[in-house]
């Protein structure tokens, strides 16, 4: 049921053309070479080290592989992950 | 970049977290609408992150009843700087008075430079804009540059412009001289006899040759003219060149009289002392017993660490001369008028060696009390001088 109001959502959403990251609560990535990550809307930290950041965002974790990673200003909704990354991943 | 600004203007603060599930701690921390930033995870229990000043409060309420412990590392912002002022009120004073000080001073020429001179020297453009009032120290407003550089333009004919700008306690005189065209570059002309002379030698480069070896010239006239035959025999005027030598005769006349003045010492001195402060002099002791005598000053000047002070002491030795009339023989009175004769002419510029022969004529003087010695010397040299016609 949820699943087909999903659909329904999307289809509706393409047909007006609307944007799906606000009308979905969808994360919006935002890269600067290797060196800088912007993610906008996501729900929260899951796991931070120098090496690994974990975010959680709507419906899976992105995790963001790399090295000499810091986070250079987190906020409610947006956080700026500063170093050398290498991987970046979705997880169901 | 506008946030981080907006909180180093209200103050922020350096925090260490340290605790379990730190990540959890944190997103409570931004779920309440609490901004972090450099957020470093320095070891698996400890965080470092900065946050405003004003947010700190909510932030310890956050924590409590949790078990993670945060404790304030540094303090920084503008009303930290202004905190630690208040306790150094002597440093504020002096920020205070050097910021004024530096203003008012900043109202000043501390420097001039000039620029673009060649010929004309730097001190005769200064000191034609020093009697206009411009010199190291002078107050800006009180300039008009304008004048300045219509003075330079009125007084320096040689220059074709300048230009005087002020940047900060600096001011620039550029100016451009005027140029004038060179001898080389002047197209007609002829070579003139810069004396009179035997003319011994006549080498025409270029230009037609109005003497020859053997002819006697006179100063000003023309050796070899501009105007020549072309290759195809067609009559032009153009800048002679050549090599006319000559032989020119110089004079000159020496004197020696029958005596001479020398001065001596009777062996009497007396000493007195002096000591100068700046431009004031003042001596210990009395003047010197007679009227004839040379002195000879000792001065000692102390120095300190290699500073000389502005105090010296003098001994004035000072030793009784008188003069004596020395009989000169004639012979000795001739060789030192004809020593005169060579150096007054070697002032004229005739070189003792490019001498080829020289005659030697003798006066004495009427009253009998000295010799005149006249030279004539003759000279084989290059007579020829470009005289430009324009």
């Amino acid at each position: 049921m949820a699943k087909r109001k999903q659909i329904l959502a999307r289809k509706l959403i393409s047909a007006m053309d609307l944007p799906e990251d606000v009308i979905l609560d969808l994360p919006q990535l935002k890269f600067i070479g290797n060196m800088e990550l912007v993610v906008e809307n996501h729900k929260g930290l899951y796991e931070y080290t120098s090496s690994l950041v974990k975010l959680t965002v709507k419906g899976c974790l992105v995790s963001i592989v790399g090295k000499n990673l810091w986070i250079q200003f987190i906020g409610r909704d947006d956080i700026k992950i500063k170093g050398r990354i290498d991987k970046v991943e979705f997880q169901q | 970049m506008i946030h981080q600004l907006w909180y180093w203007l209200n103050g922020y603060l350096v925090l260490r977290f340290r605790g379990a599930n730190l990540e959890i701690i944190l997103n409570r921390i931004t779920d309440s609408g609490l901004y972090l930033w450099n957020v470093e995870r320095v070891a698996d229990n400890i965080m470092i992150a900065h946050i405003g000043v004003g947010n700190f409060a909510a932030l310890r309420s956050l924590l409590w009843g949790t078990r993670t412990n945060v404790a304030i590392l540094d303090k920084k912002g503008l009303p930290f700087v202004l905190n630690k002022l208040k306790h150094r009120q002597l440093l504020l004073i002096g920020l205070v008075v050097v910021m004024i000080s530096l203003y008012y001073l900043s109202g000043f020429i501390w420097f001039i430079q000039v620029h673009g001179n060649q010929a004309i020297a730097v001190d005769s453009i200064m000191a034609i804009l020093s009697r206009e009032g411009l010199r190291v120290g002078a107050a800006k407003k009180e300039l008009n540059l304008r004048k300045l550089e219509l003075v330079l333009m009125t007084e320096l004919e040689d220059l074709s412009w300048a230009g005087i700008t002020v940047q900060g306690s600096l001011l620039k005189i550029q100016v451009a001289e005027r140029s004038t065209p060179e001898q080389e570059t002047i197209q007609y002309g002829n070579i003139v006899a810069s004396k009179d002379g035997l003319i011994t030698q006549v080498l025409p480069f270029r230009g037609t040759p109005q003497v020859r070896v053997g002819d006697t010239v006179k100063k000003g006239q023309i050796l070899i003219s501009g105007q020549y035959y072309d290759l195809y025999g067609r009559l032009t005027r153009g800048r002679s060149e050549g090599i006319v030598r000559a032989r020119v005769w110089y004079e000159a006349i020496g004197e020696a009289a029958y005596s001479r003045i020398v001065q001596s010492t009777t062996g009497i001195t007396h000493s007195n002392y002096s000591i100068t402060l700046g431009k004031y002099t003042f001596t210990i002791g009395k003047k010197p017993p007679f009227q004839l005598y040379q002195v000879h000053p000792q001065v000692s000047q102390p120095v300190i660490k290699g500073y000389r002070l502005p105090v010296a002491f003098t001994k004035n030795i000072y030793e009784e001369i008188y003069y004596e009339t020395m009989v000169v023989s004639p012979e000795e009175a001739r060789v030192l008028a004809l020593d005169r004769a060579w150096k007054n002419l070697d002032a004229l510029g005739v070189a003792r060696e490019s001498v080829e022969s020289y005659q030697v004529e003798e006066i004495v003087v009427t009253d009998q009390l000295g010799i005149r010695v006249g030279l004539i010397v003759e000279v084989e040299e290059d007579i020829g001088q470009f005289s430009p016609e324009l």
